[in-house]
């Protein structure tokens, strides 16, 4: 379900006349006039409800000889509230496009020709940096320390302080056997 | 407009009006808001009709008149909403049914007590 749906459904819900409505219709089908007596609401007040409760896939009609049926979409109310709350939101992807073109600025701003200008002197943006730089190392390769100081040294002069960094930013690892790149490292969106 | 049958019926339009208006918290504490929004319309009706009665001194001092300009008015309502009912049940529109219907009633509801302070 996704989150719009889920919003609208729960505001739905929210109406003591409709929850007593859609507990009616857990025990069995009913029609307009029976819901109204059993509510003790009028036909129109009833219909205006089932309208909403159908609108929010929450009940169902169908046609009988004299009446038309309200159930329930026992289906609709499966869906446990976790797996909503499982669901990526919309909201999510809005602030992860924005944290995207966040990063493309400030690797605009510090790269030239592929080449560091500067390391940042914000924490934030230098991870953004060293995320990047971190790509160029094969995942699972060990590296000796020549070997990462020459590749840091294409993008910028200052490897020894980039080559600390991606350690202390745990972008990186090493041992008496060498440096590789963390499980990961460079994946994450900022 | 005779005094004292004005005050009667401006006196029952707002005992009604109260009326609605605890209805309307009732319904908001009991978490019925939707209902509680037809209420509102029904209290606004009321108060329409407090407003034409009172809207009808100024338009002539004839009793007769205001009473005609009254009526006319609660007709004319009743005509328009019995018309827009009609095109909501043609669409299926249910709120505006209910809407149309609360209305009528308190129009209904009004013209009664017009008629027997009046008639």
């Amino acid at each position: 379900m996704s989150e719009e749906n889920a919003i609208k459904l729960f505001k739905c819900l929210a109406d003591k006349s409709r929850l007593q409505i859609l507990k009616s219709l857990t025990l069995e089908d009913m029609y307009v006039e029976r819901l109204a007596e059993r509510l003790s609401l009028t036909p129109a007040t009833i219909s205006f409800h089932l309208k909403k409760l159908s609108e929010v896939g929450a009940v169902t009609s169908y046609k009988t000889q004299y009446y038309t049926m309200y159930s329930l979409c026992r289906d609709t109310f499966k869906v446990s509230i976790l797996s909503i709350l499982a669901e990526q939101s919309d909201e999510a992807e809005i602030q992860a496009r924005r944290e995207q073109a966040y990063r493309q600025k400030v690797l605009d701003a510090f790269f030239e020709y592929g080449k560091l200008k500067s390391i940042p002197a914000q924490r934030k943006k230098e991870r953004i940096v060293l995320e990047e730089i971190i790509k160029v190392f094969e995942p699972g390769r060990i590296y000796s320390e020549r070997e990462v100081n020459i590749i840091i040294a294409d993008y910028n002069d200052d490897f020894c302080t980039i080559r600390r960094d991606m350690i202390s930013e745990k972008l990186m690892d090493r041992d008496e056997r060498g440096y590789w790149r963390e499980n990961g490292a460079g994946n994450s969106a900022v | 407009m005779n005094i004292e049958k004005k005050e009667n019926f401006i006196g029952y339009i707002d005992e009604r009006t109260s009326a609605v208006q605890a209805d309307i918290v009732r319904l908001i504490e009991d978490d019925r808001r939707d209902e509680a929004d037809f209420e509102k319309i029904r209290g606004n009706i009321f108060q329409i009709i407090k407003t034409i009665v009172q809207a009808s001194e100024r338009i002539s001092e004839n009793e007769d008149e205001q009473i005609q300009f009254v009526d006319s008015r609660l007709t004319l309502f009743t005509e328009t909403w019995k018309e827009s009912m009609t095109k909501a049940t043609e669409h299926n529109d249910e709120r505006r049914i209910l809407q149309e219907q609360v209305k009528l009633e308190a129009l209904n509801e009004i013209r009664s007590a017009f008629e027997r302070i009046w008639r």
